[in-house]
């Protein structure tokens, strides 16, 4: 036997205290694990989404939504920009690659981006981890296919409503001949949709679902090639061709815009009806990165256009998101505390009942420290087994959670059972804590009257 | 030298009005090794106390307390803890089991706090069930001491004052709370294992019956003079 087997049994004599200050314990440690977890996943997720880009260049308003709706899926696009700007960037000498993007569209919730091959080919959604096809390939583009549909397309915005069916017809013809509309997806659009290579889909105009909807019933995507999982938002996204989202009838307005122009279309909560000859975003590699201090400033003088840097806007979001989780955070710890001093009273209270027992132990030779050693080591085991059950509780919460998430925040999916290196300073934590809580009663103990405890009451 | 040797003892408490309270003064009091002896005396003539400053849990506020050779009022506590532990065995009126423990476990107890840190646990394991099988539980090794009468619990309070092999086993009226029966099987377990292991035995109680079973006996209130 030993002083362990003295303090579990000690435990086990007080099952409904040590039961209930174990799960006041547990409360806390579970909150703590909540709200470090999503603060974890999101810093993770959020880093991960803008590996490779310097800049992003989309519509004038606020930057961080432009980069979470470009490099993110979430929110809505601040509008758009001229395709002439992507032109004029591409060529310049400081930009290494430049990729255009336009979102708008969506599957069965899933967002669709329209990008160039490039995007997939080049850019890494991790660090020197570049997209990786689980089967198929990645989709045709040229930029010449591109100006032909965006040319197609402002003439249907010529045409208007009385050339419409005429031109529906036409369109259709030109999809069967160029075959034009492929699509490359994501691991859990091809998980959680059933698409697969060699499938075939139609887009719903707008990037949630509803019943009332428009779908694009004349444009239908082949996927062709279906990427590996990333654990970024690239998961839940469905790649196309730039080219193939000008051949899409709601994306032209009725009164056709000028390729050159740079207006921006009013945004409409989700939907963005974009003008013939823009895009929503670019995504930009430079080839010095000091260079984007220079080209950010260039780009945000003009009137048709900002840029932002991915890095420096998450960590805007996550500076204004730790506020809050800090506030959540201080909470969760005082509910540990608050479980501690209960621990603390519980023990207090049991004290009068081990008085006897203190003093048996002490007249078999026991010492004072050692007494002070199993009081303590109570408390200590009571804090521990508090924190396996806060652990689970808390791990089992995100796993709940995580559902939610996803579909609030598409591609943002919470890690529920990863062991998180913050875990261990957690554990630290709560043992100081439940030392700290032993100490009272440990005091106590130590200095207990053997012999009264030994007179028969 | 004697093997208990009590020279000069006084024990004084404080009283609320700060006075003294002499409780014992004792000029001497004397036991040889395997000596069996009993103590006897009214409630609040400081038996227990008296066993109490023999066993080192308390200090007397004056005099000396020679045990095999040692003073123990020299010792500080800790040691003083530790010799209690290997060298004395204490069987209380009551039980003090511990409740959360079976009956080996709270024979083995003993033996946490000041046994040998070198013998094998299946070796300190091995003693307490042998204890346990003189006092005939062997077979309720692992009763808690809630499942078992009052005179099988101080029957486990005995062999669990014998595990540390103890040179003397201070009893405090250990049939008080039993009945005739019990309180004679328990007394003739703690005569025969101490003879067996060479322990002798002061046991204070003011039982005639009790008495009648020792060779010696002494009256407390004769050996007190209290001022």
């Amino acid at each position: 036997m030993t002083l362990g087997r003295i303090i579990f049994n000690n435990a086990r004599q007080r099952p409904l205290s040590t039961l209930l200050t174990s799960l006041s314990v547990s409360v806390g440690v579970a909150l703590i694990i909540v709200i470090l977890s999503i603060r974890q996943t999101a810093w993770q997720r959020f880093s991960l989404g803008y590996s490779g880009f310097d800049l992003v260049v989309g519509a004038k308003g606020s930057p961080l939504q432009l980069v979470l709706n470009a490099m993110f899926n979430l929110d809505a696009s601040p509008g758009n920009i001229p395709w002439s700007l992507y032109e004029k960037l591409a060529k310049d000498p400081r930009v290494k690659l430049a990729t255009p993007f336009a979102v708008g569209d969506s599957y069965e919730g899933f967002r669709i981006v329209a990008t160039t091959d490039a995007y997939l080919s080049q850019f890494e959604p991790r660090l020197n981890q570049p997209y990786e096809l689980e089967n198929g390939r990645i989709f045709r583009f040229s930029e010449k296919a591109v100006k032909e549909a965006m040319r197609e397309a402002a003439e249907r915005g010529k045409l208007g409503e009385s050339g419409k069916k005429n031109h529906d017809h036409n369109e259709e013809h030109h999809h069967a001949e160029q075959e034009a509309c492929e699509a490359v997806i994501g691991a859990t659009v091809a998980q959680e949709t059933g698409l697969k290579v060699g499938s075939t889909f139609v887009a719903t105009h707008g990037v949630r679902e509803s019943d009332d909807a428009a779908k694009h019933e004349h444009s239908p995507w082949t996927v062709v090639g279906a990427l590996k999982p990333t654990g970024t938002p690239a998961d839940r996204t469905i790649y196309i061709n730039l080219d193939s989202f000008y051949h899409i009838e709601g994306h032209v307005i009725e009164e056709s815009k000028p390729l050159e122009g740079g207006e921006q279309n009013p945004k409409t909560k989700d939907k963005v009806a974009l003008t013939v000859g823009q895009i929503s975003a670019l995504g930009l590699k430079l080839k010095a990165p000091f260079a984007r201090f220079a080209l950010r400033k260039q780009i945000n003088e003009t009137e048709v256009a900002q840029a932002a840097f991915p890095t420096e806007e998450i960590r805007k979001l996550m500076s204004i998101v730790g506020n809050v989780d800090r506030i959540l955070l201080a909470q969760a710890v005082l509910i540990v505390f608050v479980a501690a001093i209960g621990t603390s009273l519980a023990l207090f209270n049991s004290m009068n009942d081990r008085r006897r027992d203190i003093a048996v132990m002490r007249a078999l030779g026991a010492r004072r420290k050692t007494i002070f050693a199993i009081v303590v080591g109570e408390a200590m085991l009571i804090s521990m087994m508090g924190m396996a059950m806060g652990l689970g509780l808390g791990h089992g919460t995100v796993a709940l959670a995580s559902p939610f998430v996803e579909a609030a925040a598409p591609g943002f999916s919470l890690d529920a059972w990863t062991f998180q290196v913050f875990e261990i300073f957690v554990f630290a934590g709560v043992l100081i804590v439940g030392i700290l809580a032993g100490l009272g009663p440990g005091v106590l103990a130590y200095r207990a009257n053997v012999a009264r405890g030994l007179t028969p009451t | 030298m004697a093997f208990v040797e009590i020279q000069n003892l006084r024990m004084e408490y404080r009283q609320p009005d700060g006075k003294p309270l002499t409780i014992l003064n004792i000029p001497e009091f004397r036991m040889e090794p395997s000596e069996q002896l009993a103590m006897r005396g009214p409630s609040g003539s400081g038996k227990t106390t008296l066993l109490n400053i023999i066993s080192g849990i308390l200090l007397p506020s004056a005099g000396s307390v020679r045990f095999d050779g040692k003073d123990l009022t020299q010792l500080n506590e800790a040691d003083r803890d530790i010799f209690r532990g290997q060298r004395i065995g204490f069987v209380f009126q009551t039980s003090n089991l511990l409740q959360g423990f079976t009956a080996i476990e709270n024979v083995i107890l003993g033996s946490l706090f000041a046994g040998d840190p070198n013998e094998e646990p299946s070796s300190v394991r091995a003693r307490a069930h042998a204890l346990l099988e003189k006092t005939g539980l062997a077979e309720r090794s692992h009763h808690r001491p809630r499942t078992l009468s009052a005179g099988e619990q101080q029957r486990v309070a005995i062999a669990r004052a014998l595990m540390n092999k103890p040179r003397l086993i201070l009893a405090d009226e250990p049939t008080g709370s039993l009945d005739e029966k019990n309180g004679q099987e328990a007394l003739a377990l703690i005569q025969n294992l101490a003879a067996a292991s060479s322990a002798a035995v002061l046991i204070v109680t003011h039982d005639p019956a009790v008495m009648a079973e020792f060779p010696k006996v002494v009256n407390l209130k004769e050996l007190n003079q209290r001022l």
